[in-house]
């Protein structure tokens, strides 16, 4: 997040993480398991107090519904989404919010972050145009790292 | 390890902000600012660095069968990429391992000679790779009958499927069973990405003739030739949806053929009874120009539809051997074939727990042929000398079940 320039311009709220699971996927329970053990010994995000939540996906509606509630910073969507991707993208919108995904696939389908393997070694994938979409800009910095998706 | 940029970033921002309040009281405010903005630039500039320093190193599975970053694996594990074999033109693991190796050596005699081996931890065995353990995608390549090995183009792996190499240095012992001594060495395959890729490659190689110095030279003695060494690959890598869940199917397939350039040896009496040379009776000398062949064809297939996986791989490869036995003898050979199969179920049974489960099949022969009329090969009263065989055909099956617990989870 500290590649996203916006990210500063809202340095007086709470930086609040919605973790996103399969409620009747173990592995996609797992992996939002270990973000939220991960995040629970981090204090702050970007120099903002965090706040990790979390969401058990059933449909577009209820993610939507859970996205106004909650006005979260970032998204971050677990494993077993592929076939989903259309529907989240559509009930984010063109929300100011970082969706991130486990899966790096997933970025070629409408996430703006993900995370692969690209010959054992980890790789970033950023959907540039979805980005844009969510008023959302990242330094050139970490688009030089990154797999772009147009 | 991860939360090092946020704490770097935090740390380095209250430095900043104490360092420039501090200075408010005796230096112009334009002057505080311009420092302030080389404060943030180092900040970028280090937060960046930690984050491609993050992105560079590998994330490794054979040490402890579950991905951990290489620097915090419980062993040396090192990685070859698919990049890396491809820039440096590598056509086999056992170049891949002798070239961009680190704490392992192959001991690769040419084409000719029956065997390769690969030492690691400063220990190398003339025994066929007995001390090593090679696997494929989890499948374990090691003939089940002799535990020996090949890496080169007889492994039966497309050069092309691979998508990198773990060598891990070091007894494994205790996670892979006997072979893993000195070293394991694991082969992962390609896998879909987003979009289907058809790939077809072909490549040729020329060499000329070689003379008794090891030189170079023109093909115009008897038997002297240039050689050729060519070699086919197509693959295709095809993700799509079945009953509605990701599927993906891959298949590489190669063939490498090698009609050697001509190498000369000097001629050496065989006339003498006890000189050494005398491999077979009737020959009054050994040595000279020799050339080889060397044929392997492979095929690798792999089907994923879900948490299903299902594998197969085949292959032949056969080289006669010019400085076996007799001298030169066309029907020296040395023969490999291999077919694997195994089908993976992988899931997490709930978030803490993993099962794993493989069924697999193996079938696997090797042979060797040479003319003696030594009585090592030879039975007695076959003074005439006797074409000596040896085979070790392999057929094996079983089920490997893992179960992986992380009782540290909080899952709701």
């Amino acid at each position: 997040v500290r590649y996203e320039r916006g990210f500063e311009r809202g340095s007086d709220r709470d930086a609040i993480v919605l973790v996103v699971h399969r409620a009747n996927n173990a592995e996609s329970q797992r992996v939002s398991a270990q973000l939220v053990r991960a995040l629970g010994r981090v204090r702050s995000l970007g120099g903002r107090p965090l706040r990790v939540l979390r969401h058990a996906y059933e449909d577009e509606a209820a993610l939507r519904t859970e996205l106004d509630r909650r006005t979260p910073t970032v998204v971050y969507f677990s494993a077993g989404f592929g076939r989903d991707i259309p529907a989240i993208t559509r009930a984010v919108g063109t929300r100011n919010v970082i969706t991130v995904s486990a899966v790096g696939r997933d970025v070629d389908r409408g996430i703006v972050i993900g995370f692969e393997l690209s010959s054992s070694r980890p790789q970033i994938a950023i959907n540039f145009g979805r980005a844009r979409r969510q008023d959302l800009e990242f330094s050139a910095q970490l688009l030089r790292l990154a797999r772009v998706v147009r | 390890m991860r939360r090092r940029p946020i704490w770097i970033f935090s740390a380095l921002a209250m430095l900043v902000h104490t360092t420039a309040v501090a200075q408010d009281e005796h230096e112009p405010a334009d002057d505080v600012e311009a420092r302030e903005d080389r404060a943030t630039e180092r900040e970028s500039e280090e937060d960046t660095e930690d984050l491609e320093s993050l992105l560079g190193e590998s994330v490794v599975t054979t040490a402890s069968r579950g991905a951990e970053r290489a620097s915090s694996a419980p062993a040396s594990v090192f990685t070859i990429t698919a990049r890396e074999i491809e820039i440096f033109g590598i056509r086999s693991v056992d170049d891949a391992l002798e070239f961009l190796g680190l704490g392992i050596y192959v001991l690769r005699p040419r084409d000719y000679e029956t065997g390769i081996d690969v030492g690691a931890q400063g220990i190398i065995e003339r025994d066929g790779g007995r001390r090593i353990l090679v696997l494929v995608d989890g499948h374990v390549m090691n003939s089940q009958d002799t535990g020996q090995v090949t890496i080169h183009e007889g492994l039966g792996v497309p050069v092309e499927a691979i998508d990198h190499i773990e060598v891990m240095l070091g007894a494994g012992s205790v996670i892979y069973g006997s072979n893993a001594m000195t070293a394991v060495i694991h082969v992962f395959t390609r896998t879909p990405g987003e979009e289907a890729i058809v790939r077809v490659t072909a490549g040729l190689q020329v060499a000329p003739p070689i003379d008794t110095d090891g030189d170079p030279t023109v093909p115009d003695g008897p038997g002297e030739r240039a050689g050729f060494r060519y070699r086919f690959g197509a693959g295709a890598l095809v993700p799509f949806r079945w009953l509605g869940s990701d599927a993906e199917l891959t298949i590489e397939a190669e063939w490498i053929e090698d009609l050697s350039n001509s190498y000369a040896t000097p001629v050496f009496d065989a006339s003498a009874e006890d000189s050494g040379w005398n491999v077979y009776a009737g020959d009054t000398t050994w040595g000279g120009t020799a050339h080889h062949t060397m044929q392997a064809p492979s095929v690798l297939a792999s089907l994923r539809i879900g948490d299903f996986r299902l594998r197969a791989m085949a292959n032949y490869y056969y080289h006669n051997m010019p400085f076996n036995g007799r001298f030169a003898d066309p029907l020296s050979r040395e023969e490999r074939y291999a077919a694997r199969i195994d089908l993976t179920h992988s899931a997490y049974v709930t978030p803490e727990a993993n099962l794993s489960t493989r069924p697999y099949a193996d079938f696997t022969h090797w042979g060797e042929r040479t003319s003696w009329s030594l009585p090592y090969f030879c039975f007695e009263g076959q003074v005439d000398g006797c074409r000596f065989e040896r085979s070790s055909p392999g057929r094996s099956a079983g089920l490997e079940q893992i179960l992986t617990v992380d009782w540290d989870l909080d899952t709701v």
